[in-house]
């Protein structure tokens, strides 16, 4: 959260955090280089440039799927949350990975020859007899101007400016780049050369982003079909069953799913969803008598407001707890309206 | 894990207990990623024994034949041809129908693979220069007559001998395809058990693969073709007609 916008809101976890990934990505370049020259030595050696070049390829998709990853992962294991508290960087050092590869790629490729290079990347790959023959490199390209897209937007100033909903669906683009990657990896280096070990790691790593995404949207559907609303109000359970500090989700007939929080004061029921980026608000907890967001630690007071000097707002909901049931309208209220315990025991 | 000690804001002290399950699953991921790092490296297929001895500059005297690319017969060992390009992806420039059958000299960086030979000449004069300005002898005959079929895919020379390792597949379509645009010898490649075989191709009137062929480069094919050789080098010719994708 903040009032002004800087470059990067540095703190002690970001930093460690970038540490650990850069040195990752480090490590996983100097391991691919140095295993391809020890393999292929003297006169059966890789060129060099080809081997930099597979090496930032897989990285580039292999962060990629972590990305996508853990948003669903932290959906079913919280612990997974520190990985995703600092998504962004991983996401902005992937798009500068992939821009390696592309430019090396479109260089060496496509350069030195008769032919301008970006003009080369549409005609002398092409082949379009069959799907098999199909110009891979598009595919990449267009992947790669997804990910320079979604990384010159990651900043909160685009997410102020296009407004969360549309900065939301923007991003979602990065499910389009992961399929054109697919696209590219499989229509190229998958037909070019028999690398059991890279067909495997991406059939896994697709066949694992498929997974935690179903099994993360079957949770949230189990959520959903456990709700009924009677005469605009819906049945969240009893009351001692919300943990304190804790939140139960309900789901309200037109999909929207609401929070209910149990805190030291009462009851206190918000959308789902955090104005910042759309976190799980339900999957967060109390803080200083803040809801506070599990994905970047927005806070929230149970009037909807972020405390000063912020000036976020979520949607709020009436609740009322009916012979130990807690009960919430299904139509939100006015933000700034506290709704706390009713007085409607039964 | 719900415990309230356990739950994370990015801008507030980890919580104990989420120290120690990073500790481990960290280190885990990390590793798991390094791993394929040498898997998939370390399964990457030879990319050929060719090689380009690109700090080796190299004299060599000879005769220049055109068959129907330019290539040196050397003076000494008239047997082993070398195919002629320029730098970058750009065949060898030059005014070839004056030069054909005179003594030159060419200058510039060999590039090898099995008894495949080419030279990479110098720019301009330096790489190329004649010695007896009049036509010495007579010219080596094309020897061979026999008609294969043959499965494979076009390459371009320069590469696939050694410049670009490996210069061969999909992924070097479009580098095959400047090349050979650019004026570099194609050469049809054929796997064999051992690596692959390979002859020049052309078309089969004996003039440079035509055009139209251009966009099957890299592409599955089956040809059908009559296999010569002169110098050391082979040649297929092949009709438009003979050749099949597959």
């Amino acid at each position: 959260m903040s009032v002004g916008y800087v470059p990067v809101q540095w703190n002690r976890q970001k930093r460690i955090y970038d540490a650990i990934v850069v040195g990752s990505v480090l490590g996983y370049l100097c391991l691919w280089v140095l295993c391809g020259k020890l393999i292929w030595r003297g006169a059966e050696s890789i060129s060099d440039e080809i081997l930099i070049l597979r090496g930032l390829g897989s990285c580039a998709f292999l962060l990629l799927t972590v990305i996508l990853l853990i948003g669903p992962v932290a959906r079913l294991d919280r612990r997974f949350l520190p990985l995703l508290y600092n998504r962004r960087h991983l996401g902005v050092l992937t798009c500068l990975i992939a821009c390696a590869h592309g430019i090396l790629a479109i260089g060496y490729y496509h350069g030195f020859g008769v032919d301008n290079p970006l003009f080369s990347l549409f005609v002398n790959s092409a082949g379009y007899r069959s799907f098999a023959g199909i110009n891979f490199e598009l595919f990449g390209a267009g992947a790669l101007v997804i990910l320079i897209t979604l990384a010159s937007t990651s900043h909160d100033f685009w997410l102020r400016n296009l407004s969360p909903r549309i900065w939301k669906r923007l991003h979602m683009l990065v499910y389009v780049a992961y399929g054109l990657l697919i696209a590219h990896v499989g229509l190229g280096a998958l037909q070019t050369d028999r690398n059991w070990a890279f067909v495997f790691t991406v059939l896994v790593s697709v066949l694992s982003v498929s997974a935690a995404h179903v099994a993360a949207a079957m949770k949230e559907a189990s959520v959903d079909q456990g709700t009924h609303a009677h005469d605009g109000w819906i049945d969240a359970g009893l009351e001692k069953d919300i943990p304190m500090n804790r939140a139960r989700t309900v789901c309200a007939s037109g999909g929207e799913r609401i929070a209910i929080f149990r805190h030291a004061d009462g009851l206190a029921a918000v959308t789902n969803v955090c104005a910042h980026q759309g976190g799980p608000l339900s999957e967060g907890r109390i803080i200083d008598g803040c809801i506070t967001c599990p994905w970047h630690g927005w806070q929230y007071k149970t009037d909807g407001c972020s405390p000063p000097p912020f000036q976020e707002r979520v949607a709020t909901y009436q609740v009322r707890v009916v012979a130990g049931r807690v009960q919430v309208s299904s139509q939100p209220s006015r933000p700034q309206t506290a709704q706390s315990r009713s007085a409607t025991h039964g | 894990m719900d415990d309230s000690s356990s739950f994370y804001v990015g801008y507030l002290p980890v919580p104990r207990p989420l120290i120690r399950f990073l500790w481990l699953a960290l280190p885990l991921l990390v590793g798991a990623a390094w791993m394929v790092a040498l898997l998939a490296a370390g399964s990457q297929p030879s990319p050929g024994n060719g090689i380009w001895h690109d700090a080796d500059v190299q004299h060599y005297r000879g005769r220049v034949v055109l068959w129907p690319y330019p290539i040196l017969l050397p003076t000494d060992h008239p047997e082993r041809g070398y195919l002629l390009v320029e730098s970058g992806k750009h065949g060898a420039q030059r005014d070839w129908p004056a030069l054909v059958g005179h003594e030159v000299e060419a200058t510039g960086r060999p590039l090898e693979r099995d008894k495949a030979l080419m030279i990479e000449l110098d720019p301009g004069e330096a790489g190329l220069s004649v010695v007896a300005s009049a036509p010495q002898g007579t010219l080596p005959a094309a020897t061979g007559e026999e008609i294969r079929t043959l499965r494979g895919e076009i390459v371009d020379s320069k590469c696939f001998l050694g410049a670009m390792k490996p210069g061969h597949g999909k992924t070097h379509k479009a580098c095959a395809t400047l090349c050979i645009k650019g004026g570099i010898p194609p050469l049809f490649i054929s796997k064999t058990r051992d690596g692959y075989d390979y002859w020049l191709i052309c078309g089969a009137d004996g003039k440079p693969l035509p055009e139209s062929l251009w966009p099957l480069i890299a592409d599955p094919l089956e040809i059908k073709g009559r296999i010569e050789s002169m110098g050391g080098v082979r040649r297929i010719l092949v009709a438009p007609t003979d050749i099949r994708p597959l």
